[in-house]
């Protein structure tokens, strides 16, 4: 157990040392050539895209929320998991989408038959990629913060004389804070670590010059490169603490109300409201969906040397099935380790874990990648290695489903069963486990789905010639190969969005 | 058996972190005994049921059940291996498993075949014959209590350890199952300790009743004695309401404003406890002393008063329901008792 849970987070402390390492290596010296104005351009380019890609979605996330929580907008139990899917898609479908309608010889252009299209590389097109498929991650806790706030306050509120927008802004607004707060966290974190969306829609951030340093040998250089964007990341996530450091408690003391919070009834705005939510639903998942329908119809250039279909779904599915198993063992063993504590340093490996959550999928594949090639070459480029990087990325998502469930379990129950006769392994098999089985598959799933979706890691890490559906999908749409590249986003969607929005749609309903 | 206490504690101690949460604790309980482990909140006695339980582990000091050393030193008997029942304050029912299911929880040493017989045997003990395929959030509260209990006592524990057993109950309920359950309890003739705050609980279903206060054990005794002739003020408090009123003693006799009376403690200026039925107000003609009625409640049977006497304020009195008394009224007060009393040094600081 202990083994368990120190290892993968002694492999997250490693990664910096890793790059540091690496930085220092060679006769240039990397690290002092980072202070030049082209390093400061590139963290404020960064930074200014990670705050457009959070102001965004928080633009479109928080009414989205608001509508379909405490209003009586139609169908918002439906609007509520559709609006949530756009989160499935990888960035990188989401580029080839913009690409593949608006670019050079793409859809729109075909069908107006002009030549010259606006110019949507570079920062717009990342932003408005990025806002579209992330506001998700906004929406979400927002939302959920909204369910959960205790409905007495506001009743309190209406007693003392406010109307309902009224009581909803002065008593639940200021406690959704803290989710707002942390939803932007994960979209400015998104936006950072972003690699396919901004490669393909060429706006140098970190990731993209990372890569492009990596690729043209500098291997010293996309190493400090890396240490800084880890450096910039822990600002973004310790802004992130200090934000939150007086976080009010927003729990009801006897939970969310059966039934949810009261509704407030939109009248005449129940027009203007569903078509929002129906334009974003457009926008974030019919559109990239449909163009990549009518590219696969209508072929485009026939690529001879593309790996066939079921190879790349079967290569993606092998290596989501090891990380999403991997992932499932680690987290059970971190969180029982860390339980067994009351508080103190057996807690420290799930809270170092976390820390992989903010490392780019680009950085932690670079490290490994320098590790495994310097130290270790005969994991260089295999599958152990890769899982190992996936793992430190994805762990915190089966983290976070299984540790409220954890918690929710009272202590006294394992303890009942020891008193009764069995062991503390025993005990935790058949007093706490199967109350636990049903949000640790969930955990294991969403790992399952983001490592089917992850590029960065994958592209630099995999063995030699095991291509994936997104790796695959990469390569295709740099080279213009639209109609291919459309048929592995098709089966990107059938692997890794289709069982999400399955999920989302359970998990929605027990919920209820 | 015979000499071998069914349970020995010795000079306990356990702190978690900086916090010291029993400070030597020495008990002792008989086989078949009902103990009531009695103190405010932070006293302790949930930990000290813990440790009886295996569920935590002593600093130092020794338990023993049955003669056979649990804990102490090195030694450490793990929970499942202490042949100990206990029903948590919550009950800790399986809630995806059915009733039956839970009370055959810990039956796995018994052969199978012999499980059913045993689960139902069980449940009949309880009063709950026919709620085997329920689950638990298909139950009342008394309910869920009795087949916590059921589950407990099913692989026949040779002590059976009740974590407040009432406080999740309907405060109407509490009196007739309280009442159960020690028929229950001496029928079966289960060596049991119970953890509570309620002093009617503690008074009402104990043999004895150990009174905690600040991590130590401050009085055992039978419930009679621990109420009638508390060793100290605080434990006094713990066990029922009090009225301290000032008297001088000497010898085993007191002087105050309601009279002398016999009884014991120290010398000199004290503090002498009069329970609240202790007190009453004075029939016509007879002598006591002048109080002022600060606040009247109607209760149904009687109505309960708060007085100030002279120095003595908020003095509980109890008097019948018909007096026609109210705030504001000035009355006299007499003492209604004629058992010795206690008193307690005056001046400290407590």
């Amino acid at each position: 157990m202990p083994v368990a849970a120190w290892l993968p987070a002694l492999l997250v402390l490693v990664i910096p040392a890793w790059l540091f390492l690496r930085a220092s290596q060679g006769q240039a010296d990397a690290l002092g050539q980072l202070f030049t104005g082209e390093t400061f351009d590139l963290v404020l380019r960064s930074l200014g895209f990670a705050a457009a890609v959070a102001f965004g979605a928080v633009l479109i996330a928080v009414p989205l929320a608001f509508l379909t929580t405490r209003t009586d907008l139609p169908g918002r139990r439906f609007w509520a998991v559709v609006l949530a899917l756009p989160l499935a898609l990888p960035s990188y479908v989401g580029a080839f989408t913009l690409i593949a309608a608006f670019g050079h010889g793409g859809l729109i252009a075909d069908l107006l038959g002009v030549q010259e299209m606006p110019d949507f590389y570079g920062f717009w097109g990342a932003t408005i990629a990025l806002v579209l498929l992330g506001y998700p991650y906004v929406f979400l806790p927002v939302r959920a913060a909204l369910l959960q706030v205790d409905p007495t306050l506001e009743e309190s509120a209406r007693v003392l004389g406010r109307s309902p927008l009224g009581a909803f802004t002065s008593t639940t607004l200021p406690l959704i804070r803290p989710a707002l707060v942390a939803g932007v966290l994960l979209i400015a974190l998104y936006a950072l670590s972003d690699f396919g969306a901004v490669s393909m829609l060429q706006f140098d951030t970190f990731t993209r010059v990372i890569y492009t340093q990596h690729d043209s040998f500098d291997r010293p250089g996309a190493a400090a490169l890396s240490l800084l964007l880890v450096v910039v990341t822990i600002g973004v996530v310790l802004l992130e603490l200090w934000m939150r450091r007086r976080r009010a408690s927003l729990a009801s003391r006897r939970g969310p109300r059966p039934g949810g919070p009261p509704l407030i009834a939109l009248g005449a705005w129940k027009v203007p409201a569903l078509l929002f939510c129906t334009l974003i639903a457009t926008l974030a998942l019919i559109v990239p969906v449909g163009v990549a329908i009518f590219w696969a119809k209508s072929g485009g250039n026939t690529c001879e040397y593309c790996a066939p279909l079921g190879e790349l779904v079967g290569h993606t599915v092998t290596i989501a099935t090891y990380t999403a198993l991997a992932a499932m063992v680690v987290v059970v063993a971190v969180a029982r380790y860390a339980s067994r504590g009351a508080g103190g340093w057996r807690a420290l490996p799930d809270r170092i874990l976390y820390l992989g959550f903010a490392l780019p999928g680009i950085v932690i594949a670079l490290a490994l990648v320098f590790f495994g090639s310097q130290t270790m070459p005969s994991l260089y480029q295999t599958m152990p290695l890769l899982i190992v990087a996936l793992l430190i990325r994805f762990l915190p998502q089966a983290a976070d489903t299984l540790r409220p469930a954890m918690e929710r379990i009272p202590a006294s129950l394992e303890e009942s069963a020891r008193t009764l006769g069995d062991g503390p392994v025993r005990a935790f098999f058949r007093a706490s486990a199967p109350l636990l089985v049903v949000s640790w598959l969930a955990g294991g799933v969403m790992v399952f789905l983001t490592a089917a979706k992850e590029l960065p890691a994958t592209l630099l890490m995999r063995p030699t010639g095991y291509d994936t559906l997104a790796t695959e999908l990469w390569d295709l749409t740099n080279e213009g190969y639209f109609g291919e590249a459309a048929t592995r986003s098709l089966a990107i969607i059938a692997v890794g969005v289709v069982p999400m929005v399955l999920l989302v749609v359970w998990t929605e309903r027990r919920r209820a | 058996m015979s000499g071998a206490s069914a349970i020995q504690v010795q000079a306990i101690t356990k702190s978690f972190g900086s916090t010291r949460v029993l400070g030597g604790v020495d008990l002792e309980v008989s086989g078949g005994e009902i103990i009531a482990l009695l103190g405010p909140s932070g006293c302790g006695k949930t930990t000290l049921l813990r440790l009886l339980a295996g569920l935590e582990r002593p600093d130092e000091g020794r338990v023993a059940l049955d003669g056979a050393v649990v804990a102490e030193g090195g030694t450490f008997v793990a929970p499942e291996r202490r042949g100990v029942g206990l029903v948590f304050q919550d009950y800790a029912l399986f809630p995806q498993r059915t009733v039956g299911d839970n009370v055959a929880f810990g039956l796995r040493r018994l052969p199978k075949s012999e499980r059913p017989a045993r689960v139902a045997a069980v449940l009949e003990r309880v009063d709950m014959t026919g709620y085997g395929d329920r689950y638990p959030h298909e139950l009342s509260g008394g309910q869920q209590q009795r087949v916590a209990l059921a589950r407990a006592l099913a692989p026949k524990p040779g002590v059976l350890l009740l974590d407040e057993p009432f406080s999740n109950l309907d405060a109407g309920l509490r009196r007739r199952l309280r009442m159960q359950l020690g028929a229950l309890l001496r029928d079966l003739g289960i060596t049991t300790v119970f953890v509570t705050h309620d002093q009617d609980e503690a008074l009402g279903l104990a043999d004895r009743v150990a009174v905690m206060v600040g991590g130590v054990i401050a009085q055992v005794g039978p419930p009679g004695e621990v109420y009638e002739r508390p060793m100290s003020e605080a434990v006094a408090r713990v066990v029922g309401e009090v009225n301290l009123i000032a008297g001088s003693a000497r010898g085993g006799t007191v002087t105050t404003a309601l009279g002398t009376f016999q009884g014991a403690g120290p010398e000199g200026a004290v503090e002498v406890l009069f329970r609240p039925e202790h007190l009453g107000v004075c029939a016509p003609g007879e002598e006591g002393a002048r109080a002022i009625v600060s606040a009247r409640e109607y209760l149904g049977r009687e109505a309960h008063l708060l007085v100030d006497c002279g120095e003595s304020r908020d003095l509980a009195v109890r008097c019948e329901a018909a007096a026609e008394i109210a705030a504001g009224d000035t009355i006299a007060v007499c003492s209604r008792t004629s058992s010795p009393l206690v008193w307690f040094a005056a001046g400290r600081v407590e």
